[in-house]
């Protein structure tokens, strides 16, 4: 017995060491998937290779990986995702398919018809299962479709047209940027903009709000807001906005080439406090007075903070070249003092990515830099500690999005 | 038995022996049908030539064969009385030879003729390509080895034998091969892959040539992206 005692804690310091060791050693080294999904997806990167798309699923270790072919040609990273299922759109017919993650891959469960090939703006009512989906109808003159479906049943309880002006003068063209719910009431944030040549557009210099009875979908109120334009921006895409714990809303305007091309005007970060229906016109941080770009994507990490992804315009000509440039910042916002703290991470490439994902303090960023490294990068948020988390060996160009699957 | 003139004279006017008459028989079921008083034939014959003998032979059996079974499945009266009339064999008559020989010889003037006349139509067809649509929201072309959705007021071309492309205002371009073109107003070179669908687009003022391909669209701005979408009613 005094012999097993005595060489436990050296077994465990042994066993302690190679578990160290094999974990970090692991971190650098790319990471060999496994040919089948054989355990419970934690986490989902979505890849692209030469415009070919896939998922590759990781468990909640970060250890094990398997890549699953998404369920058709068209499919794209324009989906939502929630406990389990992944809705897309099938640019063929225009449904929105609501598949189910199995061992197998995607299988498709049900469908509803909506209009277009995509879905602008989505939002979970009060974080359930209702699903809320607003969609501009192309046009001459464009209309604002909306969606309410319960995804228990996946079944539409009310489809609807949106009292959403459809031009201001000749910007014809609108834009969706941001759509809420809360307190029975919607609250929507939009754009108008109009071509100016062949491919050349601008977009008006405000950002509009309307807030509308849900019930009714009534008209309750309108706020112009002069200091930037483009508010939000396609969610399915990118995050523009978030909730911080006290319930304030805060979200980024993108007047860059990227998005509204208007700019001379600011990216910036504003707010909408917790039970107002307007917009608050003396809180806004400007990302472009700080940093001298546009920014376009914003990610609530709590307690305040937030990471802004902004472009850098020295390295870019315009936007033929913009997604495939290394350019891309982070950067992390205190919402309070408006302060934006760069972070030493690699240049990252893709215009629009929805590539950060929070658990705990550990922040994990899908970067795809100028080595060509493709990797998962971890920065906590406690420690400001930034290192390599995960490099998959599988060819990418583009880590598009990685998401918690919840 | 020697098969000579005499003996088939005879044969042919019914004064032959049985045993005649089976051997003329025999000689008329080979295949050689030489004479055996024919020297020439019989001295004369070199190597090669008795190869390619022995080739006619072979093929003369499948066309025998062939007829044969023509004549089985037709069932005609001198069918059933007299064999020799499906015998293949071969006409000596000159004039009979020169006639299949200025059948041969019309025959291939005429295809040759008809090639000529229409290969430089068919030609043009094949190798070059020009559309253009200045009225309609958009026109679709399909080619056998690509379609091309043209705008309002664009214009495309394509020498596929040059391999030069020329593409003004915004066009849709599905290769149904893989293509490498060139476009000589910007000095560049194109590749064009099979099964992805390209939306090509030429600034009118400036000729500057925007090409992506339908998976990178997703990374134009929103504004652009819909902007395309709706030229070509692609929602």
């Amino acid at each position: 017995m005094r012999l097993f005692t005595g060489l436990y804690p050296i077994l465990y310091v042994v066993l302690a060491s190679s578990i160290i060791g094999f974990g970090t050693s692991c971190t650098h080294a790319p990471k060999e998937l496994e040919t089948a999904l054989n355990f419970e997806p934690a986490y989902s990167l979505f890849v692209s290779k030469e415009g070919v798309n896939n998922f590759l699923f990781v468990d909640s270790t970060w250890e094990h990986l398997a890549s699953i072919k998404p369920p058709h040609a068209g499919f794209n990273r324009e989906f939502i995702q929630r406990n389990g299922f992944i809705y897309s759109v099938n640019p063929e017919n225009d449904y929105l398919i609501q598949y189910q993650i199995t061992s197998t891959g995607l299988q498709a469960v049900d469908s509803i018809k909506v209009v277009n090939d995509n879905i602008e703006q989505y939002h979970w009512k009060n974080n359930s299962d209702t699903l809320l989906i607003s969609n501009v109808v192309h046009g001459d003159i464009e209309t604002c479709r909306f969606y309410e479906i319960d995804t228990k049943t996946f079944s539409l309880i009310r489809e609807a047209q949106l009292p959403i002006p459809p031009a201001v003068h000749d910007f014809s063209i609108l834009s969706l940027g941001l759509v809420r719910y809360e307190n029975d009431k919607l609250w929507i944030a939009y754009a108008y903009s109009k071509m100016l040549g062949h491919n050349e557009y601008t977009t008006l210099d405000t950002m509009y709000y309307r807030t509308l009875d849900f019930a009714s979908l009534r008209v309750l109120s309108e706020q112009k807001d002069p200091r930037s334009t483009y508010p939000g921006g396609i969610n399915t895409i990118q995050t523009y906005s978030g909730t911080a714990e006290n319930g304030d809303f805060y979200f980024t305007s993108g007047p860059g080439i990227a998005a509204g091309n208007n700019i001379e005007q600011p990216s910036a970060i504003f707010r909408k406090k917790n039970g107002s229906d307007e917009v608050d016109t003396t809180y806004m941080v400007n990302i472009s007075a700080q940093t001298g770009n546009h920014a376009y994507g914003f990610w609530y990490v709590g307690n305040g903070k937030a990471m802004v992804r902004g472009e850098r315009s020295d390295k870019y000509t315009d936007f033929s070249n913009h997604h495939a440039v290394y350019q891309f910042e982070y950067y992390l916002a205190d919402l309070a003092s408006g302060k934006l703290q760069k972070l030493d991470l690699p240049l990252d490439k893709g215009t629009r990515k929805e590539n950060v994902v929070q658990v705990g303090a550990n922040l994990y960023l899908a970067i795809d830099d100028e080595k060509e490294n493709h990797t998962v990068w971890q920065y906590n948020l406690e420690s400001g500690k930034i290192t390599t988390h995960l490099t998959p060996k599988f060819p990418i160009d583009y880590q598009l999005r990685l998401d918690k699957l919840k | 038995m020697k098969i000579t003139k005499e003996l088939l004279e005879r044969y042919e006017l019914g004064q032959c022996t049985e045993a005649e008459a089976a051997a003329v028989s025999l000689w008329l079921d080979s295949t050689s049908l030489s004479l055996d008083d024919d020297d020439e034939l019989e001295t004369g014959i070199a190597d090669d030539a008795m190869d390619d003998l022995l080739i006619e032979q072979e093929m003369w059996q499948h066309i025998s064969a062939y007829m044969q079974e023509m004549a089985d499945k037709s069932n005609t009266p001198e069918r059933t009385e007299n064999n020799i009339v499906f015998k293949p064999a071969k006409n000596n008559d000159p004039t009979v030879k020169f006639a299949a020989f200025i059948a041969i010889a019309a025959s291939l003037l005429i295809i040759l003729g008809m090639g000529w006349w229409f290969y430089p139509t068919t030609a043009d067809k094949e190798h070059f390509f020009n559309a253009s649509n200045s009225d309609k929201a958009v026109m679709l072309w399909e080619e056998d080895s690509f379609e091309f959705t043209l705008s309002k007021n664009s214009s495309a071309s394509i020498n596929l034998q040059s391999g030069n492309m020329d593409v003004s205002g915004d066009v849709l371009f599905s290769p149904k091969k893989d293509f490498k073109l060139f476009d000589k107003h910007n000095n560049t070179s194109l590749d064009f892959r099979q099964g992805e669908v390209y939306f090509i687009s030429t600034d009118p003022d400036t000729s500057e040539l925007v090409v992506y391909s339908k998976s990178q669209l997703e990374y134009l701005p929103p504004i652009l992206r819909k902007h395309i979408r709706k030229q070509f009613h692609l929602t």
